[in-house]
């Protein structure tokens, strides 16, 4: 800000320099009462005898009767109606339009505010509703997942007891197949041994024709074969 | 060719004269007048509606507001706020006349001494009279500044109290002369122009668009003083009148 105020107050400065003592150095010789039309007809004339130096000495040419910013003819017209203007526009702004553009400011000001109250609560509102969406989702989450550990569970427990169930059936199968095989087995051992005591009975009639009794010959078959294993 | 002072005349339309004094209503009257109906009638316009959502025109009146209302809070504070009208008031006399004399052939009345002295002097009576009204013998505590070794209080204070008694000769003169010697200026170059032409004839008709360039570029600046200064003039306006509200110095 200051530097604003220099800079211009610079400005104003030098164009005075410029101007301000050729306009005072011109007033003092010709210093007198006259009227505005003759300074200008002063001025052209000036003007016409020396165009080349243009508009410089032209204003020389003025200010033979000075500034009319320094003559006090006309100071009290222009305080007077400026202080009339003034007053017009001060009573006009205070009054009126300063009020009134004051008032519709700091209502829109209100309005926004309260706007962006609402805004804010609503926010939280959702939020609130987003957080609660997001918990039952959690809870669903794990909800599915005990519902589908349980049934996997279920199912291994059924597959588990099944295939139990299957195989102690099978072993009781193989168990009876394996002990009816092992009385037929027995059974025909039994034969053969029976077998070979006849045939070794029969032989032995006929090699040396004896009459042989067929129950020892049984009894040592079986002596022989508990010899053999 | 037009004499560059000759602007600055002030003529009489309706010759006035009450107990012996000329008050009358001249070209200068005439551009205040039409200022005051620009201000009344653009912030007229601009309250309108009285819109929510604002037009141009409000826009532009809200924006001038809020920068004199900006003005007044960063330098006065927000007791300040009881000059808002009155800084509002001289900021728009003093801004829309410097802008009315741009036009052409137009007066620029704030280019007079004595309507600038009008206002600065207003402003130093009103801050001297509600200062001690205010603050009593307190107010002088203004040349006073706090701090100061004792013995330089006998420079010092007659310092101070000839840059208070300054203060409206300086407003005052800053404004009336950026306003005078930017319209001098221009005039001046305009002149060249046409003295050019006068004098070397087609040639010069060439030549003389360097000073016609030139004054494109001046008035571009101008339109900037005049701004300017109605903001310093403001500006300062608030500085002045915060010593009504505190003496802080």
């Amino acid at each position: 800000m200051q530097a604003v105020i220099r800079h211009s107050l610079l400005w104003a400065a030098c164009l005075l320099l410029v101007r301000v003592p050729a306009a005072m150095a011109d007033r003092a010789p010709v210093h007198g009462d006259a009227d505005p039309e003759a300074a200008h007809s002063a001025a052209v004339d000036a003007a016409h005898a020396d165009a080349a130096h243009g508009a410089a000495d032209a204003a020389h040419g003025g200010g033979g009767v000075g500034l009319p910013q320094f003559d006090p003819s006309s100071f009290a017209s222009q305080v007077f109606w400026l202080a009339i203007m003034f007053v017009v526009l001060y009573v006009f702004f205070s009054k009126k339009a300063l009020p009134d553009l004051g008032a519709v400011m700091k209502k829109r000001d209100v309005h926004i505010r309260g706007a962006l109250e609402s805004a804010k609560r609503q926010k939280e509102v959702a939020e609130g509703l987003q957080a609660e969406y997001e918990r039952d989702i959690e809870n669903a989450r794990l909800e599915a997942t005990g519902a589908f550990t349980a049934a996997e569970k279920t199912i291994k427990e059924k597959a588990d007891a099944g295939y139990r169930a299957f195989q102690e059936n099978a072993a009781k199968q193989i168990a009876k197949t394996e002990a009816e095989i092992e009385k037929a087995k027995t059974a025909a051992m039994e034969d053969m041994h029976s077998l070979a005591a006849e045939i070794a009975s029969k032989a032995a009639e006929k090699i040396i024709g004896v009459e042989t009794d067929l129950d020892q010959a049984k009894t040592l078959v079986r002596s022989l074969k508990a010899k053999a294993a | 060719m037009a004499d560059p002072i000759h602007q600055f005349i002030i003529e009489p339309i309706v010759p006035l004269q009450v107990a012996g004094i000329d008050i009358s209503y001249t070209n200068s009257s005439l551009w205040m007048t039409i200022s005051v109906l620009v201000s009344v009638t653009f912030m007229t316009l601009a309250t309108w509606k009285k819109a929510m959502v604002p037009g141009r025109v409000q826009m532009a009146a809200e924006m001038m507001y809020g920068f004199i209302a900006n003005m007044i809070r960063e330098n006065i504070g927000t007791r300040g706020m009881e000059y808002f009208p009155l800084v509002f008031t001289i900021f728009m006399i003093v801004f829309i006349g410097n802008m009315l004399g741009m036009i052409p052939w137009s007066f620029t009345y704030t280019s007079h001494l004595i309507v600038t002295a009008a206002l600065a002097l207003m402003i130093f009576f009103m801050v001297v009279i509600i200062g001690i009204v205010r603050h009593g013998a307190h107010f002088f505590h203004l040349f006073l500044p706090p701090g100061v070794p004792a013995w330089l209080l006998p420079l010092i204070i007659p310092i101070e109290i000839v840059s208070f008694l300054a203060r409206p000769i300086t407003l005052s003169v800053r404004l009336f002369a950026n306003m005078m010697a930017g319209h001098l200026v221009l005039k001046v170059f305009a002149g060249f122009s046409v003295a050019m032409l006068a004098a070397f004839g087609t040639a010069g008709l060439f030549m003389g668009i360097v000073p016609t360039l030139f004054n494109v570029a001046l008035i571009t600046f101008e339109f900037l003083i005049a701004f300017l200064q109605a903001y310093v003039f403001t500006i300062l306006t608030c500085i002045y009148l915060k010593d009504t509200i505190e003496i802080g110095h």
